[in-house]
């Protein structure tokens, strides 16, 4: 066994085009991975975890080959495949993405997958045995005792009954049902398992036995876990490392108990202080985020989190409070998105005013002051000079000028944030985080612990 | 009204459903009291009756198959009693009901704006434009951004979050006194959960209302509750204030159901075993088989009668703080394995203590 790690994950990329008309023709395309990279050595698990919507379950579909990457390598150094060198033609000899059908089938031995709903994913119509037993047939293992004998050792092993085999999935609870998949899933012997959400299903008190079998096996046939989830304590439970991902990018990765404990990413922080803690004596300090995550179809530039960023960087030569520079952040988002309907605003004004007043008889200041309220945006700004900008946006808006408004606050209050998109920068040994916060104070960082460690 | 007289009082709750498989009782003999601006969570796993219990209340149901009996009395009066007619004009009146799907609970052929207009013009007489503006009123209350925009839209183009906020909306707005959410919170995101659980603290302080909340997530409950009633396969195992609940848990289950939350920082313990068949329920304690305390008594008879444990408006029902058992080998027992809420309160911080 040599050091390298199991499985190398580079730039993977999965884009869905969108199509229109009859032709299909591609008018854009849904980023649902874009360029993540990562490692996960032997004996090994990583979490990946994130909100709906942020790529998670397509990376781990896209690893295994069910869909088939837009861009990027996976390397599987598994299956004595070891320190395998490129190829003549440069492609690399382990990368799966490159695999002819039949390196494929041999794959498929070696990484295994795990569904999230256990009754969807066995066959309703087969006993559990057979179900387990079946990737060995298409392995090519064709003495039928052998395999029911390895199908009821591995449901011995899971914890069910090794008369269990001639029983139907509908037989068994969601939990069981979940113990007959890892059962499956552990017949060819494999060396990864890619598990996507496989206990949310569950009841916590059965989450827990799930969560303890897969790690006895783990340890037992020194398996390497790639573990989907969106349930932070879950990954806290299980994991060696984890890894962040927000909207097709992996924002920040490290050692599990390192990234709980401090968190670097923004988002990594809002995620965390969202968890409710089971102990009513705690008040949870909640950063709460605003908004909803942008569609993976037209991500915002730059760092990706910067539209919802509660510590997004202020534009150069400002000085806003930090809380009033997120609400003008937020004003020109909704601008960007040409999202504010200035009309609205007037008749908004004259439902909530006591006197009778038509929609069109809103004095101006009284629907630039609606909308400062809308985003929390108080009446002036401490920056005279940034509240002189802000002032002349308003008034463009109310003039129905959306695209002058949002030209004057883009050049204006231009940030970091939004003009280059942070690379994953050292913040600890192994803990690895996006954030042009981090690049700056790692540096000086770095320096320190330099000086110190001499 | 007295501040002493619930507003919501349940006594021996019992709803059954009629099955090929026979009569399936989901929820047995539940009493419980809500008082005015308290929030009272109902914790349990799949199956042990939370959802039925809720619905039960204002009995929306579908009856048959489903069949209820015993009391529930809204300030004062008998719900049961109620003609088919005034059990409506209380349901979404005085008792709103959010529900965990939202997009189930929304038609998608009506706008939003149309279905809020709907619901308020359903229990109060005022003119379409008067309703109008109450509904973008409440749009904007529950955070809709550009609510008057908003207001056409129709519910596919709302996120999961905003869908919930529009529901929201509409259950409060009759003004009712209590709202019953069942796990509104469950579909969504951690982040837009915390958004949602803000939102509803803050318009409990504002309207006054009290909440029946119903949650499978002992942290949620831990963020919301007042009081807490711990269900298990139809009956109440536990009741009391949250902070007893989550201090000293009483009740095997209660402390069984703390063991296996993960991201503790020590290994997650499950319970093992299944649920009782809800067809056939044994004699005595539902938890018993389950039951790592579990003695002959405990498989006798009925579920044990709520005792009280000292504490105050802390019942459990289990034999053992009954007579002539020792509370203390179960309270101890639970010390030593290291209580969850202790723990609980290092996690982000961390407390790993293992090795």
């Amino acid at each position: 066994m040599t050091d390298e790690p199991l499985l190398e994950v580079r730039d993977l990329k999965k884009h869905y085009p969108i199509t229109q008309g009859i032709l299909k023709k591609q008018v854009g395309s849904v980023k649902a991975v874009d360029g993540i990279s990562f490692d996960i050595p032997r004996g090994e698990t990583l979490g990946l975890v994130g909100e709906s919507g942020c790529g998670k379950s397509t990376a781990a579909t896209s690893i295994i080959q069910l869909e088939e990457p837009t861009a990027g390598e996976v390397l599987f150094n598994g299956d004595a495949r070891n320190a395998a060198e490129t190829a003549a033609d440069a492609r690399h000899r382990n990368d799966v993405t490159e695999f002819d059908p039949e390196e494929l089938k041999q794959f498929r031995r070696q990484a295994q997958m795990i569904f999230q709903d256990p009754s969807s994913s066995l066959d309703p119509r087969m006993r559990v045995g057979e179900s387990i037993a079946e990737p060995l047939r298409i392995h090519g293992i064709e003495d039928k005792a052998a395999r029911q004998e390895i199908a009821r050792n591995l449901l011995d092993r899971v914890g069910l009954s090794r008369d269990d085999y001639h029983r139907f999935p509908h037989e068994f609870s969601g939990g069981q049902k979940q113990r007959i998949s890892l059962a499956r899933a552990l017949v060819t012997n494999p060396e990864l398992i890619v598990a996507d959400e496989p206990v949310s299903a569950l009841d916590v008190s059965v989450q827990a036995e799930i969560l303890t079998l897969m790690k006895d096996i783990q340890e037992e046939f020194g398996l390497s876990i790639l573990l989907i989830s969106h349930d932070m304590a879950v990954v806290r439970e299980i994991c060696d490392r984890v890894a962040v991902m927000y909207l097709g990018e992996i924002v920040e990765i490290g050692e599990t108990e390192e990234l709980f404990r401090n968190p670097q990413h923004p988002y990594t922080q809002a995620l965390l202080s969202s968890i409710p803690v089971p102990d009513p004596t705690v008040d949870r300090a909640g950063t709460t985020l605003s908004g909803d995550v942008p569609s993976p179809s037209n991500p915002p530039s730059g760092c990706r989190f910067h539209t919802r960023c509660p510590d997004v960087i202020q534009p150069e030569g400002y000085d806003f409070e930090q809380e009033h520079w997120r609400a003008v952040m937020d004003l020109r988002t909704r601008l960007a998105q040409r999202d504010i309907d200035i009309e609205a605003v007037r008749e908004f004004v004259a439902t909530e005013s006591d006197r009778d007043v038509e929609p069109g008889a809103v004095p101006d200041d009284a629907a630039k002051a609606a909308i400062r309220n809308e985003f929390g945006i108080p009446g002036s700004l401490q920056d005279g000079r940034a509240e002189s900008v802000l002032a002349e946006a308003l008034e463009l808006i109310v003039n129905e000028d959306l695209a002058g408004a949002d030209e004057l606050l883009s050049t204006e209050f231009e940030t970091v944030c939004e003009r280059d998109a942070p690379s994953l920068s050292e913040t600890a040994p192994g803990h690895q985080s996006a954030c042009h916060l981090d690049s700056t104070t790692a540096t000086t960082d770095s320096v320190e612990s330099a000086v110190s460690d001499d | 009204m007295s501040t002493n007289e619930p507003l919501l009082s349940v006594r021996d709750l019992t709803t059954t459903f009629t099955t090929d498989e026979g009569t399936l009782t989901a929820v047995d003999g539940l009493d419980f009291d809500i008082h005015e601006g308290e929030t009272v969570c109902i914790v349990g796993e799949s199956g042990s009756g939370k959802t039925v219990a809720s619905e039960s209340i204002t009995r929306i149901l579908s009856m048959p198959p489903a069949h209820i009996d015993g009391e529930v009395r809204f300030r004062g009066q008998d719900v049961g009693a109620l003609s088919d007619g005034a059990l409506r004009d209380l349901r979404g009146g005085e008792i709103g009901h959010i529900f965990q799907n939202p997009q189930d609970a929304l038609n998608h052929c009506y706008s939003v704006g149309w279905q809020i207009v709907e619901a308020i013009q359903f229990h109060d007489d005022v003119s379409k434009a008067e309703a109008r503006e109450r509904a973008i009123e409440l749009l904007d209350r529950v955070g809709i951004p550009e609510a008057t925009a908003r207001f056409d839209d129709y519910p596919h183009e709302f996120s999961g979050g905003m869908k919930q906020r529009v529901m929201i909306a509409m259950a409060l707005a009759p003004e009712p006194d209590l709202l019953i959410a069942d796990e509104p919170t469950t579909a969504l995101d951690v982040t837009i959960q915390s958004q949602i659980l803000d939102l509803l603290e803050d318009i409990q302080e504002e309207f006054g209302m009290s909440i029946l909340f119903i949650t499978h997530d002992l942290g949620v409950v831990a963020e919301v509750a007042d009081r807490v009633l711990v269900m298990y396969a139809g009956k109440l195992m536990e009741e009391g204030d949250v902070y007893t609940i989550f201090k000293e848990p009483a009740h095997p289950y209660t402390q069984a159901l703390m063991e296996c939350l993960p991201g503790r920082g020590e290994s997650t313990k499950g319970i093992q075993g299944s649920l009782p068949d809800p067809t056939n329920p044994p004699d005595g304690c539902r938890f018993a088989d389950r039951c790592p305390h579990a003695v002959e008594d405990c498989k006798k008879g009925e579920q044990p009668t709520l005792y009280d444990t000292g504490t105050a408006d802390h019942r459990v029902s289990c034999v053992y703080y009954g007579p002539g058992y020792d509370e203390s080998r179960i309270l101890d027992a639970e010390l030593s394995t290291g209580g969850a809420a202790g723990n609980g309160g290092t996690e982000r911080t961390g407390g790993m203590n293992d090795d």
